[in-house]
């Protein structure tokens, strides 16, 4: 199977909402769709809310 | 024997029996605080940079009921004994949330129904860690940038053949890191041969 391959662009992360990534290699279920990119610094932001217990 | 050399002899020993002495109470309170090795509830319980190397001492494989923060932002370096995640809900989170100093996570037991929200969060410095069951649910463990070629093999290995719609996400230094201590291209391989999952890398 060759999986579908996707790179976020300088200074961006693609994300699902849930996955964030600067690249994805796509399972078979998945689909280019789902993902669309935001600036690292909004991920970040969102990961100094997330990990907090 | 005279007394003389019997209280020179109490003397060169009573360090010895302080020894013994401490090392039993230390044993039994280990065995008091892990049931002796039965289930027990985990939630936060070697949570806090109050917990190091030196006081983590436990006598058995930890099984939990729950194991919410069980280790969150905890100094120790190394788990020492299997932690067995089998017997829970499947809904624990920050697992190892902030556990900066781990660098050896010995064995995790898990099935297809353990969810692995923020579970390995900064673990920055983590470097070993064996899975013993099959991934069901998406993991992300990309802040652990120094794991071995072994670690990535037991993560990849690990992931259930039968699932769909979950994820898979590393650090970015996945690839070179196997690559290097194998063959270039083993990694494409072990990728391959999960193709129900996707692979993300952060």
């Amino acid at each position: 199977m060759d999986r579908v391959i996707l790179n976020a662009s300088e200074g961006m992360m693609l994300t699902n909402g849930e996955i964030y990534a600067k690249r994805l290699e796509l399972g078979a279920w998945d689909s280019i769709d789902n993902y669309h990119e935001i600036p690292i610094a909004e991920y970040e932001a969102m990961l100094e809310k997330d990990v907090e217990v | 024997m005279g007394m003389k050399e019997k209280f020179i002899q109490i003397a060169e020993n009573e360090q010895k029996v302080y020894e013994a002495g401490k090392e039993a109470e230390y044993n039994a309170f280990w065995n008091a605080f892990q049931k002796n090795g039965d289930t027990v509830n985990g939630t936060y319980m070697f949570s806090g940079h109050g917990w190091t190397d030196k006081i983590y001492a436990p006598n058995y494989p930890i099984k939990l009921s729950s194991g919410t923060g069980l280790f969150a932002f905890s100094d120790i370096t190394d788990t020492k004994v299997e932690i067995d995640f089998t017997s829970t809900s499947g809904s624990d989170t920050h697992v190892f949330n902030w556990g900066q100093c781990f660098t050896n996570i010995t064995k995790l037991k898990v099935n297809e129904n353990t969810s692995y929200s923020n579970w390995f969060s900064y673990c920055i410095n983590l470097e070993e860690i064996r899975f013993e069951g099959k991934i069901g649910k998406s993991l992300d463990i990309h802040w652990s940038t120094k794991l071995s070629m072994m670690s990535l093999k037991s993560i990849v290995g690990a992931l259930s053949d039968t699932v769909t719609g979950q994820t898979i996400t590393l650090p970015t230094t996945a690839e070179s890191t196997y690559d290097s201590a194998t063959i270039s291209g083993r990694w494409k391989e072990l990728v391959a041969s999960k193709p129900n999952w996707t692979f993300a890398y952060a």
